[in-house]
């Protein structure tokens, strides 16, 4: 008989969700935590999985948005949904640019469309070429596969704080926004707005989410305080973790939410090279303030996603950092910064909060005199994403080279994103795999 | 699988009890329904960077074979009791504290009556709870009796608090970095976070019946040869358990022991700070007392205030300070239904204008404030009526008077506030029942 069917490694959004199907499922599930609680996430939610949402019952157990729908701004524009009401306040920024605006996103979300369907049926094995039946739409995704973003959306606008505002979403998961397939992370991107919640990001009411995603893996257990140090593995099969007090814990299926290259230097595999990563940072205000409902990103032009890429490699902070500003609430600002270096010293830390807390008071005047505390979120930083990744079928990029050892973080996904989905597909791919079954269970 | 225990709550009490079961080599499982372990030793933003320790400031001090077992290294500031009660020369408390921890023996009342009776010469006893205010030819041990804890001064019994281990708090952080001390110190042992136990299983055999698990609330079962609970003796004996399921003595006990009454909290945050320093009392009237009786909102109830920001600076962020202000003999249940926002706000406003007097300028710099009635104590922490002393703190209620950590039921274990070990020091009550437990196997 052995104690646990499954180990979650990380008590994150995605590793809630793992632990929550597979304990749904009747498996016996062990979550271990590094922390003495569940953390909490902060910021927006990008694109949170319908399928996950509903299938935990997410909403009846508590979870509350304070917005379903982010809509893209950048200083005095917003990017309305309804592509009419966006191209008419471009205006401002010439007249080219809000013509070409509709004719933009209808294009984006055509091609968004066709890899809707592979977001839906992410459990499905087999390559994209079923998802883009046609040839004319294959032809259109090899040409953009060999496309920068930067060049991408250069060939529909002219202003370039607007192509700044639009790279914001492209520079996820460590891409360089010139490096050819960076215009595809624009088109998955729109395909996550279209097939996830409502919209591109959601601003869950601070606490429900974590609440609700307990109460969903209310069967699984907890260990917090635990901090795993290694991946047991014998001849490619995983077989348990050590934890930092020597004690080994044994089962025969580990998903892990942390990165891949994280994971993978647990399993004693020489360490992946990722040396771009973002930052999120919580800023708490001592008074409301009014900020609109918008994910504001701050970059005034495209040029400086490269030279924060460059610098980002070399291991330093640039000068001038993309960041994007949305409200958690009334008094709780959120702050991604990207790209940055994956590793960062406490005077970095220091750092990127005075530039927060300064491009937020730039925003909102007298901002920085209400400012009472400062929190960071551990980056999630990953391996880069590569166009291969990108439209590689999902089963890849979760499993590993170790059986039994899956990874459902957000690292999963072709862009790092909380959707929740990389854990659905991780944790339905572990409920059929034979090490599960063929011990008894019992 | 099946656990050596089940510990339901992940309080002081429960971690303390899963970590020494752990430690001599039983598999332990602790069942909590909040989202995070850490009971009441939580400290939370209650306001944008304004923390404060949600349910109580201060908490008995850490017996130290607890300390030791546990190695917690947690920075207490201890505040020792004017006169050494705790340890008197002849010895008679500090020997009456170490038989109330040593779980084989009941502790009869006449050594509970040898030991009170050298500290307060003259005094009726036993046949009237001891209020504090009988105290007052003592002023400091009354002020050391009312210190940490609201308790009305005129309230009978409140003098007993006498008798619990000197109060302590961490240096930084609040309580809630001792939570994350003892949760860490259990990190070995599987928990269930935000699922209730439901019902004590208790299965009969040839040699009587026994507890054998816990039914979880979404009807689960979790199979266990003993079972711990850290709830208070009345909702673990009167709730947990399927209807006749305990010996009817031990129900008739349960459902005679008395609850010290709730209280209220109010986490006010300023903007600058308090002009005070030190923590003071403002007493209650008759009319708030003939209110708790009545189960209305009382208007005067005895106010314990708090500056908490004074004794620990990362509570409050700089320039900021953080009050705390614990009122005593709040009821739990009103007359007139349930703990509406109208009411919670007629309380704090009440609460606001004697602070006011008392502290001019605390309503001006006022930034953000938050009410914690007895109702959300007993919904966020299960203490039965708001009481976190787990009973009332009279003559008939302490120490050996007490439940003891073993109960009429082989296997079912009392590790939570009621038992005779809790007001003696966090965690005693958990390490009480743990190695109660150690003992019958």
């Amino acid at each position: 008989m052995r104690k646990h069917d499954a180990l979650v490694i990380g008590a994150s959004v995605a590793g809630l969700a793992a632990a929550a199907i597979l304990a749904g499922a009747g498996k016996r599930v062990l979550v271990l935590e590094q922390q003495a609680a569940p953390p909490e996430p902060i910021g927006p939610v990008y694109a949170l999985d319908p399928v996950l949402l509903s299938q935990l019952r997410l909403s009846v157990r508590g979870l509350r948005f304070v917005n379903r729908d982010l809509p893209l701004a950048l200083p005095g524009i917003v990017l309305d949904r309804d592509s009419y009401a966006a191209s008419r306040t471009l205006g401002s920024l010439g007249e080219s640019d809000a013509k070409a605006w509709t004719p933009f996103r209808r294009e984006v979300h055509a091609l968004a469309r066709q890899l809707r369907r592979w977001w839906w049926s992410a459990l499905e094995e087999g390559a994209a070429d079923w998802v883009l039946e046609r040839q004319a739409a294959r032809d259109y995704f090899a040409r953009l596969s060999l496309t920068g973003a930067d060049a991408f959306l250069a060939a529909h606008f002219q202003s370039e704080a607007l192509i700044a505002a639009l790279l914001f979403d492209a520079s996820a998961g460590g891409f360089h926004v010139s490096e050819p397939g960076s215009a595809l992370a624009l088109v998955w991107r729109a395909a996550q707005e279209m097939a996830g919640l409502e919209g591109a990001a959601a601003m869950p009411v601070p606490g429900t989410l974590v609440w609700s995603l307990i109460k969903a893996a209310a069967t699984a257990d907890f260990r917090c305080c635990a901090s795993v140090t290694g991946i047991a593995t014998k001849a490619g099969v995983v077989t348990g973790v050590r934890l930092a007090t020597g004690e080994v814990i044994e089962a025969p299926l580990v998903l892990s939410s942390l990165s891949g290259g994280a994971t993978m230097a647990l399993t004693g595999a020489p360490p992946l090279q990722n040396r771009v990563g973002e930052v999120r940072l919580l800023i708490s205000l001592r008074e409301k303030i009014a900020f609109p409902p918008v994910r504001l990103v701050l970059a005034e032009r495209p040029g400086i996603y490269a030279d924060a890429h460059e610098a980002a490699r070399s291991g330093r902070l640039a000068a001038e950092l993309p960041m994007e500003l949305a409200a958690a609430a009334p008094d709780k600002i959120t702050v991604t910064l990207r790209p940055v270096p994956a590793m960062l010293g406490k005077d970095d830390h220091a750092q990127l909060a005075a530039r927060a807390v300064q491009a937020l008071s730039r925003q909102v005047p007298g901002a920085a005199a209400l400012v009472s505390g400062v929190r960071f979120m551990p980056s999630t930083t990953g391996a880069r994403a590569t166009l291969a990744h990108l439209l590689a079928p999902s089963a890849v990029r979760v499993k590993t080279r170790f059986a039994g050892l899956y990874l459902c973080g957000a690292d999963a996904e072709p862009l790092a994103c909380l959707s929740g989905r990389a854990a659905r597909i991780a944790a339905a791919l572990a409920l059929k795999d034979p090490a599960l079954n063929s011990e008894g269970s019992e | 699988m099946r656990y050596d225990a089940a510990i339901i709550g992940a309080g002081a009490n429960g971690l303390t009890a899963a970590a020494v079961l752990q430690r001599a080599g039983l598999s332990v499982l602790v069942i909590e329904r909040a989202a995070r372990p850490g009971g009441r030793l939580i400290t939370d933003d209650f306001h944008p960077g304004f923390a404060a320790s949600l349910f109580a400031d201060r908490m008995p001090a850490i017996p130290v074979e607890i300390m030791a077992t546990l190695e917690l290294a947690i920075p207490l500031q201890i505040e020792s009791p004017p006169h050494d009660i705790c340890l008197r020369r002849d010895g008679a408390l500090a020997r009456l504290f170490a038989e109330a921890r040593t779980p084989h023996r009941r502790t009869p009342l006449a050594r509970l009556r040898r030991a009170i009776m050298p500290v307060l010469p003259g005094t009726a006893w036993p046949g009237q709870d001891l209020a504090a205010r009988a105290l007052s030819d003592w002023p400091d041990l009354q002020a050391w009796a009312l210190l940490g804890r609201a308790t009305d001064p005129d309230l009978a019994g409140s003098a007993m608090t006498l008798l619990a281990l000197a109060g302590a708090e961490p240096r930084r952080g609040g309580l809630g970095a001792v939570g994350e001390a003892f949760i860490a110190a259990a990190a070995s042992a599987p928990f269930r976070l935000g699922l209730e136990a439901s019902e004590i299983v208790v299965k009969s055999g040839r040699f009587g019946s026994r507890a054998s698990g816990v039914l979880l609330a979404d009807g689960s079962h979790v199979e266990a040869d003993a079972v711990i609970s850290t709830l208070d003796l009345k909702r673990s004996a009167l709730a947990l358990f399927p209807w006749a399921a305990l010996p009817p003595a031990m129900t008739a006990s349960a459902a005679q022991f008395r609850m010290g009454g709730g209280a209220a909290r109010l986490l006010l945050a300023l903007k600058r700070p308090s002009g005070c320093s030190a923590p003071f009392l403002l007493p209650g009237d008759d009319a708030a007392r003939a209110a708790f009786r009545r189960g209305a909102v009382p208007l005067q109830p005895a106010l314990l205030i708090d500056p908490v920001s004074a004794r620990d600076a990362s509570l409050a962020p700089a320039g900021g300070a953080v009050l705390t202000v614990t009122m005593a003999g709040i009821p739990a249940r009103l007359f007139d239904g349930a703990w509406t926002p109208e009411k919670r706000a007629q309380l704090a406003a009440a609460a606001l204008r004697r602070i006011e007097a008392a502290l001019p300028g605390t309503l001006a710099a006022l930034a953000g404030i938050r009410v914690i009635a007895p109702p959300d104590m007993e919904a966020q922490l299960g203490a039965s009526e708001g009481d976190l002393d787990g009973g009332q703190l009279a003559a008939d209620q302490m120490l050996g008077l007490r439940p003891d950590a073993r109960t009429m039921l082989p296997g079912f274990y009392l590790g939570g506030a009621s038992t005779a070990a809790a007001p003696l020091g966090t965690g005693a009550a958990g390490y009480t029942a743990a190695l109660s437990l150690l003992a019958d196997r």
